[in-house]
């Protein structure tokens, strides 16, 4: 068998991620909508009781949180979807004796669990645009890099989980988890002003803090600028290390 | 003599820190365009073969060449040839069987218009046509059965590796899936390596096969040739009743098959015994041996030989996914 040029295996691997993204996500939202409530659940009850028992500005930290969690969650539960995928339905087992890459399945699994989590990005970024002052195209732009940063953080962490996980059970739990240990206890809902001083640092290692502040200092909410720019760096350093750490140390072929 | 398509030499695979191996000292040899059948029981190293085979799992030592690339190196290249349908394998709830295929397809780069119409074949094949529409967790366990060896058998890949393919599937669905398995050998040169502990399976379809017990390939070569080989007799008889198992030990070795005694023997001895058998109105039925007699002489003979010794190689560790 001759040896692929790059435009067949560029083509070949656009064929896969639209196939694997399209009937791993996109057709089973469509046939069974009735799964979108499970993505809205968590960040719209948080943001919902932040909303009925805070004030403005609370609301308004909820949603930069709501925002954060849902593209956290969407990347975590890569790691248990896939788990199921390898585990009870073997699909993995397929995939692997295929040509298609490490990275192309994660990276097109991972777009499935953003085409869950689209209409709920859509109704917390409009929300945004119709709280927020001057939310603009540029503002727009700016959260959904940071949305994607975090997603690909989230879904590297996933994926790198599910080929070491065993079963489907220790994967769902360990994915909730890691979703409390990411979006809920840091400063993603509130801001990091409130914490101990003792634990600022802490949470400055968390990279959904970053996040959050980002999605914020979208929203025009107050931030000091170098925090701003110590965002900006470290979500892409932190995206850029889980994303070596899934493509270099992730188990595809079992030892 | 065809080319090898597949060659394994002394290969040793243990898992995690376990002394017992699941594969000791394999030596196969699959040839191009044929229908090989690796035969044995349950955790025999059937699937851990079929692991290593298609680039899923590393071996611990020994060696594997698929197309005369090495599985270690050459996965990539390997990947690009190959399709599996996993053993116990479950199609995914939302999507139907046509969906099935046509993302078996897509994933190895075919477009849509050209997957959707080589779905159609596959699935008329397989008598999936009718419920090509149906989402699998409305199939029975037969059809989703079938839809799985569809995705491996859609792909064009040269060489299809199919583990237990026809669990759970009634009798005519078996045939079917021989049928489409013997056309693809016969009219595309296809090779298909499967496993099975259904001896009709193995005889109806494997131009050759391996016997392989804890790891270990006890038998090789075509159905005949391994009857011939590791079985003297020729007869087998059931003998329902009007002989005690004692008397029945002068015409061969005798073997209890659930309520029925089993005589292995020639076709002296078969005519002898059934002259008694219509002196005492004794019902009996005689027919040639067949590979199941080769395998419970073979595989249950050694039901109770020790667990091989504890393993001195080292388990090879796991690397990255860019050994791939």
């Amino acid at each position: 068998m001759r040896d692929e040029s790059f435009v067949e295996r560029l083509r070949r691997n656009l064929r896969a991620t639209g196939a694997l993204a399209y009937y791993i996500g996109v057709l089973p939202m469509l046939r069974v909508p009735t799964l979108l409530p499970f993505v809205f659940a968590t960040p719209f009850t948080i943001l919902f009781i932040l909303f009925i028992a805070g004030q403005r500005a609370a609301f308004a930290y909820g949603l930069a949180g709501a925002i954060t969690m849902t593209a956290t969650q969407q990347g975590l539960f890569l790691g248990a979807d896939l788990t199921s995928l390898k585990i009870e339905h073997k699909f993995q087992s397929m995939v692997v004796a295929s040509p298609v890459s490490p990275f192309t399945y994660m990276f097109s699994v991972a777009l499935s669990e953003l085409a869950f989590a689209a209409p709920a990005m859509a109704v917390l970024a409009a929300i945004i645009s119709y709280t927020t002052v001057g939310f603009g195209l540029l503002a727009l732009l700016e959260m959904i890099l940071v949305i994607v940063l975090t997603w690909m953080m989230t879904s590297s962490m996933g994926f790198f989980l599910s080929t070491y996980v065993l079963n489907t059970r220790t994967a769902f739990i360990t994915v909730s988890f890691i979703s409390i240990v990411l979006s809920i206890l840091p400063p993603v809902f509130y801001p990091i002003s409130t914490l101990p001083a003792l634990l600022r640092p802490v949470a400055e290692l968390i990279p959904t803090t970053h996040s959050a502040n980002l999605i914020r200092s979208v929203m025009g909410m107050p931030l000091g600028g170098s925090e701003i720019l110590v965002s900006w760096l470290a979500l892409p350093a932190f995206t850029l290390a889980f994303l070596s750490l899934a493509l270099l140390k992730a188990k595809w072929r079992e030892p | 003599m065809p080319s090898p398509i597949v060659e394994v030499r002394k290969l040793v695979k243990y898992y995690g820190k376990s002394d017992v191996p699941a594969l000791d000292g394999l030596d196969l040899t699959i040839s191009k365009g044929k229908i090989f059948t690796l035969l044995g029981r349950n955790g025999a190293g059937k699937t851990t073969f079929l692991r290593i085979a298609t680039t899923q799992l590393m071996p611990t030592s020994g060696y594997v060449t698929v197309f005369g690339l090495n599985v270690l190196g050459g996965a990539l290249a390997i990947r690009r040839r190959i399709a599996i349908a996993p053993q116990e394998g479950r199609p995914l709830w939302t999507l139907d069987a046509k969906d099935h295929i046509v993302l078996a397809l897509m994933m190895r780069g075919v477009g849509h218009s050209e997957a959707l119409n080589k779905s159609k074949r596959v699935l008329e094949t397989l008598e999936l046509i009718e419920v090509e529409n149906v989402r699998s967790e409305d199939l029975s366990g037969g059809m989703k059965q079938r839809v799985l060896i569809a995705m491996a058998i859609a792909c064009e890949a040269e060489l299809i590796f199919l583990d237990e393919p026809t669990i759970g599937l009634d009798p005519v669905s078996r045939r079917k899936v021989w049928d489409e398995l013997i056309r693809l050998k016969r009219e595309e040169d296809r090779t298909i390596v499967l496993t099975t502990h259904y001896m009709d399976e193995a005889e109806a379809l494997s131009d050759e096969l391996a016997i392989i017990d804890r790891g270990r390939v006890l038998a090789t070569g075509s159905p005949s040739e391994v009857r011939e080989k590791h079985l003297d007799a020729k007869i087998r008889i059931d003998v329902a009743n009007g002989f005690a198992q004692e008397e029945l030990q002068a015409y061969g070795k005798v073997v209890r098959a659930g309520n029925l005694l089993r005589i292995l023997t020639d076709e002296a001895k078969a005519q002898e015994i059934s002259g008694e058998a219509l002196k005492r109105k004794a019902a009996i039925s005689i027919s040639p041996v067949s590979l199941d007699d080769v395998f419970v002489e073979l595989v249950g003979s050694d039901i109770d030989r020790d667990l091989p010794a504890n393993n001195t190689t080292k388990p090879v560790k796991g690397g990255s996914i860019y050994e791939r």
